[in-house]
């Protein structure tokens, strides 16, 4: 069963998923990623988590500060509170399960981020779709955008009326936030890392052994939920060799 | 404001979040808010927990649940999305009222929220209320003759007929007749439902919000439509109508999520009395 709770002074939301072997000492941070590429793969987190959980490792998901069920709004974020907010989940998935080592799975710009994180207890990481850097992720953002005002012109087109003046934004973003987001860039230690990715042109150019390609192409800026079981599957593999 | 974790169902498999107002009374009705699709309780765009949050500051309690097989409560095998909504509700209704007591509830959804939340309230007359987001509108003796005229006089759309038209041509032998249109995947509600919900709410002087995107232009196209193609004598004195042709059908435009919120949240506002009375 999951435990959903509220922490950090109510201010971050967690799920919990216990490890069927209660004497696990390994615990699996997850580490979403954000805004629209988060609720097309939340299913698949879940099930990940089910699957990890019932195989012996305890699971903690969590929303960032201003982002799913936590608390504040994104304009009230920043890299800062969300790095904290990292380290807070750790800590607390660390007291909640008494596990002594930390593998953090983060999940697009989430792995930029937890790249970011040092904690005494994080033993590895592994990576779904990392973003290489904050202007690869800025740029990405805008081509979301500007796929947006697209669809929304198509609209005004099909109602033969003007198109509204407004800003074609998913979420607004504070300017701070920006400039901290291109700054930041993902940190590889080979000997720690491992990535699982859907961009056969990344895993071909990284002929790295930790990396994996689970056999499909997956384009993150357009389609519906995620839940292909490859990408499943080889993240699953990850999480649970020992 | 206070906000935990919701359980429901057998050994509380099924899951939600609840924010209860800093003053509440007996009286507080409950809002609840059904999954879109197959998005998780918070989406789309973590609308469901804005309005949640909204509508906790002006009295209400706010309850945003996954139904099972979305987010994070898990799928119940054997039965069909009706059977399994029924049941869902039975638990998620025992739970409100094992910790709030008996009150009047308003159900919430977008799309199959909507379409869910119309099949939940056609056999629970507790729910005197609905806000419904893109339900699915019967068409009414006008919408043919304003769909059409909307065409002829949209020059987009004779330049795009024409697109069409050549494309057709050149592809006509390959042609896709296997496309499936989004709405034959929903679950939607029958006619015996709709007139059963809707002659509960007018007997209960319930209120419907129901409010229509360009999602819903295929079979809606006019406000007020939606009342009248039901035909159900009273419907128009309890259902308040919002035609929003120019937003998408998942708010995905934050500027578009706030004019939501804030329309939600004057009705709401506006109606928390007479939700509020036994």
């Amino acid at each position: 069963m999951i435990e959903a709770f509220f922490f950090n002074n109510d201010q971050l939301y967690g799920c919990y998923h216990p490890s069927a072997d209660m004497g696990s000492t390994r615990l699996v941070v997850i580490c979403p990623p954000f805004f629209e590429e988060y609720q097309r793969c939340y299913k698949a987190l879940v099930d990940l988590s089910n699957t990890c959980a019932e195989e012996g490792v305890h699971v903690l998901r969590f929303d960032y500060f201003g982002t799913g069920d936590s608390q504040g709004l994104l304009q009230q974020a920043s890299l800062d509170t969300w790095k904290d907010g990292v380290f807070t989940a750790i800590e607390e998935g660390l007291d909640l399960s008494g596990a002594s080592e930390v593998m953090l799975l983060g999940v697009r710009f989430g792995a930029t981020l937890a790249s970011n994180i040092n904690h005494r207890r994080i033993k590895r990481y592994v990576f779904w779709d990392p973003v290489e850097n904050g202007v690869a992720y800025q740029k990405w953002l805008e081509k979301v955008n500007h796929r947006l005002k697209r669809r929304h012109r198509q609209i005004a087109r099909q109602i033969n009326q003007p198109l509204e003046k407004i800003a074609y934004e998913y979420f607004r973003l504070p300017a701070a936030m920006r400039s901290d987001m291109a700054a930041m860039t993902l940190i590889e230690n080979a000997a720690q890392t491992f990535v699982i990715t859907t961009d056969k042109s990344i895993y071909h150019s990284r002929r790295h052994a930790n990396c994996d390609y689970p056999g499909l192409t997956y384009n993150w800026l357009e389609g519906g939920l995620i839940s292909q079981k490859p990408i499943l599957e080889a993240l699953a593999r990850r999480v649970l060799e020992p | 404001m206070k906000e935990r974790a919701f359980y429901y169902g057998e050994s509380n498999r099924g899951l939600g979040t609840i924010i209860v107002p800093e003053v509440t009374d007996e009286a507080s009705p409950i809002v609840v808010m059904l999954n879109s699709g197959l998005l998780d309780r918070r989406e789309p765009f973590r609308l469901n927990v804005l309005a949640c949050r909204r509508l906790a500051a002006i009295g209400y309690i706010g309850l945003r649940v996954d139904l099972s097989g979305k987010g994070d409560t898990p799928v119940r095998n054997g039965l069909n999305n009706r059977e399994s909504v029924a049941l869902d509700w039975q638990f998620i209704k025992k739970a409100l009222v094992n910790q709030f007591g008996e009150r009047n509830l308003i159900l919430m959804g977008l799309c199959s929220g909507a379409d869910n939340g119309i099949k939940i309230a056609a056999q629970d007359p507790s729910v005197k209320g609905l806000i419904l987001l893109d339900p699915i509108s019967k068409r009414d003796s006008g919408y043919s003759r304003r769909a059409f005229m909307l065409k002829l006089k949209n020059p987009y759309k004779w330049v795009g007929f024409l697109k069409r038209l050549l494309k057709r041509i050149a592809r006509l032998a390959a042609e896709d007749n296997a496309s499936v249109h989004p709405i034959s995947l929903r679950d939607l509600p029958n006619d015996l439902d709709l007139q059963q919900c809707f002659r509960q709410l007018v007997t209960a002087k319930g209120r419907v919000f129901a409010l229509f995107t360009s999602y819903s232009l295929f079979h809606y196209n006019q406000k007020g439509q939606y009342t009248r193609a039901m035909g159900l004598s009273g419907m128009a004195d309890i259902c308040d109508e919002y035609f929003w042709p120019h937003v998408q059908h998942l708010y995905p435009v934050e500027y578009h999520r706030e004019q939501l919120l804030d329309a939600l949240c004057d009705w709401c506002a506006m109606h928390l009395n007479r939700f509020r009375s036994k």
